[in-house]
């Protein structure tokens, strides 16, 4: 997997055009990260989050930082580390309303669902229960590597850690979603699934 | 489970197929265009609405008045607090909310949010906070580089430097959020994320035992509203609080205790409920069962209906909800009462009794979304087919991206 990288961005020549207080520039900027931040967000948070609140946050905080951009890390790294701030913010507000008890006993599968879209959403819906219960740093990792699809050094930059670290948040991830979901029948149909589909593409 | 693909591998890519939420083209050039003005807006900006300045302007007026509020015979404000530097040695502010702040020398912050959702960012220095009790709806939360501190109406100060932040609570309970994890910081304790300042020789903290004094003489003012500070009784509140350093959790835990400040072991809610997630059971329901003797709270309560629900103690455990709905968490224990009624004890009209009677899936309810999930199987299954497609159709038209709405609307005979 590979950090998405920036595409258009030349890093230098906009940090000269921000810190000159070019208004121009900081739109077309945060124009371009706009999808970036709420793609990551969504994500971070998990269906069913204000999205569009949050979205509006990370601009604002977004932008100021922004406007004092040296360019020592790209400016999507800076976004990803901006949103990834917010999302702890976040998760933290968020995880004090939760109420535990309602994911201590798994919910039984909803009879009403038998499409496998429904079944889908149902799968997220318990994988981001699972994300729930976890230390933010961890969810965090999860999101960033394994959905977003950042190598775990670039990561790692973002987090503001090393890739040691990184590594280890996601494996630790792993493991609780593997043992969290073993048993869960939602995901055992889904991933049963995906290995149907995986050998009948190898046995083309 | 085996074979190519993992649970993690197969969610992540379910993950990575779901569409992110629409944002209509206006939209984002609003919000954009909002960006750029608060970037270029000074410290405390446009976005602060009314609160803020509302609440600087009664500063203004109110200065030298909030000084007799807050603490008889403290040095007058020498200047109105706006964000920024505050002048020395101790300003006084009282919000228009009636929550009072005592502002150290130097301390930078900055007061934001809404006046249900009041927020402080707290960059450096020392605060003293008197938050008045809030009601269900409202917040009051301190942010610093290291921690958020979540209010339920209670006092406490932030003090908060480059290298750390210390929150110490004189009276009722705060919640801390700090590096990922929540921790319950109640009167007498203290927590100290990263290298936290150690106590000092601080007027502020006389100040807060003052006014944590002044709250315990008025009992009925003092009774919070939101379900944290319902947990057992604090110490009293005019003994200094610990200095203690938490205590290293385990690295799965998802919510931290703080060491009594004298050195008794207490089990706090944060960690029965950490015994909870952990699957601890009869350890939970044993510290919550201790906790009910002594008096009667809606979160133990919570806790003890958790701890029997989770050792499969369905019965009882409807009865430790039902004593919890008749406090603040009335509609989170209605629901669980109507979970278990419908799954563990095949009672689908109790469930639905349930549902109806704990306002589950009214307007507001932060479980709608499940309950009326739960309603139209519950419907569905008892024959009820009128009413079960005019709640699909309900659910459609109040969760259009809900996770059953392509199946609920079907149901109920609309367009998906």
């Amino acid at each position: 997997m590979s950090a998405p990288r920036p595409r258009s961005f030349d890093d230098e020549a906009l940090a000269r055009s921000l810190r000159a207080g070019d208004r121009h520039a900081l739109e077309a900027t945060l124009a371009a990260l706009l999808p970036d931040v709420r793609r990551l967000l969504a994500r971070l948070l998990g269906p069913g989050a204000a999205i569009d609140d949050a979205t509006q946050d990370v601009l604002i905080e977004l932008a100021k930082a922004l406007r004092g951009y040296e360019g020592r890390a790209s400016v999507r790294t800076l976004a990803y580390r901006v949103t990834v701030r917010h999302g702890y913010r976040s998760l933290a507000r968020e995880r004090g309303r939760r109420t535990v008890s309602l994911e201590l006993v798994p919910p039984p599968p909803d009879r009403i669902d038998p499409e496998s879209r429904a079944m889908s959403r149902e799968a997220l819906s318990r994988l981001y229960a699972c994300l729930d219960r976890m230390p933010a740093k961890r969810r965090t990792a999860f999101v960033l590597c394994a959905i977003e699809g950042l190598d775990p050094a670039d990561a790692a930059e973002v987090e503001g850690t090393s890739a040691v670290t990184m590594r280890s948040r996601l494996l630790h991830a792993r493991r609780e979603i593997e043992r969290r979901l073993a048993a869960d029948p939602y995901v055992g149909r889904l991933v049963r699934a995906a290995n149907a589909r995986a050998d009948e593409e190898e046995d083309r | 489970m085996s074979g190519e693909h993992s649970i993690a591998d197969t969610l992540a890519a379910l993950a990575r197929r779901e569409p992110t939420p629409q944002l209509d083209p206006d939209a984002a050039a609003r919000m954009i265009a909002r960006a750029t003005e608060e970037a270029e807006a000074p410290p405390v900006g446009a976005r602060r609405g009314p609160w803020i300045v509302a609440g600087v302007a009664a500063a203004i007026a109110a200065a030298a008045l909030v000084a007799l509020v807050v603490s008889p015979g403290a040095p007058a404000p020498s200047a109105p607090p706006t964000a920024g530097r505050a002048a020395p040695p101790a300003t006084h502010l009282r919000l228009p909310s009636g929550d009072e702040l005592a502002i150290g020398a130097g301390a930078r912050f900055e007061l934001g949010g809404s006046d249900d959702a009041r927020r402080v960012e707290l960059t450096e220095g020392h605060i003293a906070f008197d938050v008045r009790p809030l009601e269900a709806h409202e917040g009051f939360e301190v942010h610093t580089p290291h921690l958020v501190a979540r209010v339920v109406g209670t006092v406490f100060t932030v003090d908060a430097t480059a290298a750390g932040s210390t929150v110490r609570v004189y009276e009722g309970r705060v919640e801390v959020a700090h590096d990922g994890e929540i921790a319950i910081v109640a009167a007498g304790e203290a927590l100290r994320a990263g290298a936290g300042p150690a106590d000092r020789d601080d007027p502020l903290m006389e100040l807060a035992r003052a006014a944590a004094a002044r709250r315990a003489a008025r009992p009925a003012e003092a009774a919070p509203s939101a379900p944290v500070a319902d947990g057992p009784p604090a110490p009293a509140p005019d003994a200094a609080p610990a200095s203690d350093e938490l205590r290293r959790a385990p690295p799965r835990v998802a919510a931290r205790s703080v060491e009594p400040e004298d050195g008794t072991p207490a089990v706090t809610l944060a960690l029965a409920r950490r015994w909870l997630v952990d699957g601890q059971y009869e350890r939970a329901l044993a510290a919550a069962q201790d906790a009910l003797r002594s008096s009667e709270s809606g979160e133990w309560r919570m806790v003890e209906g958790d701890a029997l629900r989770g050792a499969g103690r369905a019965r009882e455990a409807v009865a430790a909800y039902e004593r919890a709905a008749e406090g603040p968490r009335r509609v989170q224990a209605g629901y669980l009462i109507a979970q278990l009624r419908a799954d563990r004890l095949a009672d689908p009209t109790g469930a639905l009794d349930a549902l109806e009677r704990y306002g589950a899936s009214a307007p507001g309810s932060p479980l709608a979304e499940r309950a009326l999930r739960l309603r139209h199987r519950l419907l569905s299954a008892t024959g009820r087919a009128e009413e079960a497609a005019r709640t699909a159709a309900e659910y459609v038209a109040r969760f259009p991206e809900g996770p059953a709405a392509e199946a609920l609307a079907r149901a109920s005979g609309a367009p998906p």
